[in-house]
């Protein structure tokens, strides 16, 4: 068992159990902390994955920004009335059929990987942020610049949406 | 040893707690949550293929979903804050404002 396997499976097992306390916490506070934990074991999987400036930036974007958006959030709405799992049983049954259809499905794809040979070992070459930065300024350029649309866009919405509207 | 697999069943685990969360929770804060969780679970299967298949497009990609993600988190955000100014909740029952 080497080093890579035992932090997959350290990484895989805080992710999920994070994730599970992100669905059944009451209070959206602590939803929004065990997301925290839930966004940095993902950041330690990208690492895992040799995609160091990935595990970076979604520490910095997700960790950073994002959930303090959350929290700010949460302070504007305060301890509002706690409503915990919607309980009527049709809809939690539907919920959860839901559910198991996803995870099979997927499941199912992912489980034909896994005897598969050239699937179970990475290829030791992977490119680094100066390929990264290639691609994305040459072949994803356009893309890449819709972003900055769709940021200016977001703003401006946030912006109208947010303020205080003054009515005589 | 770690295989594609591996990675594969754990992003669509991590995709299905986010889609039962969604489902399952009525604060918006919570659904909100749950929708990161996800697109975070799409981003993980992304980068699984691109390590294993040696592309880097797929970190690419990631990157253009986070930002996009991030500006869907404040636009969420701020529709959240300005209905609980209105109605003094954040319970999806009473977000049927639009319902004639």
């Amino acid at each position: 068992m080497n080093l890579e396997t035992i932090g997959f499976y350290a990484l895989t097992l805080l992710l999920t159990f994070a994730a599970v306390m992100v669905i059944t916490f009451k209070r959206a506070i602590h939803s929004a902390l065990a997301l925290v934990v839930a966004l940095i074991s993902v950041a330690g999987l990208f690492a895992l994955l040799s995609s160091g400036f990935l595990a970076v930036l979604q520490v910095i974007i997700y960790a950073g920004a994002v959930m303090v958006l959350f929290m700010f959030v949460i302070m504007i709405i305060g301890p509002a009335r706690v409503r915990g799992l919607s309980l009527n049983l049709p809809g939690l049954f539907v919920a959860l059929l839901v559910g198991m259809f996803f995870f099979l499905d997927i499941a199912y794809l992912a489980w034909t990987f896994i005897g598969t040979p050239g699937t179970d070992t990475a290829p030791a070459a992977y490119g680094g942020l100066e390929e990264i930065a290639g691609l994305l300024f040459t072949e994803y350029l356009l893309p890449f610049e819709l972003t900055s649309l769709v940021m200016i866009v977001a703003i401006v919405g946030v912006v109208v949406l947010a303020k205080r509207i003054e009515r005589d | 040893m770690v295989g594609l697999g591996h990675y594969l069943i754990l992003s669509a685990f991590i995709f299905t707690l986010g889609a039962l969360g969604v489902l399952m929770r009525r604060n918006v804060l919570i659904i909100l949550m749950s929708v990161e969780l996800m697109l975070n679970a799409a981003n993980l299967a992304l980068i699984a293929f691109s390590r294993y298949l040696g592309l880097v497009e797929g970190q690419v990609i990631v990157l253009i979903v986070i930002v996009v993600a991030a500006a869907e988190a404040a636009v969420g955000l701020a529709l959240v804050v300005e209905v609980f100014r209105q109605r003094r909740s954040i319970d999806l029952p009473d977000f049927n404002i639009l319902k004639g």
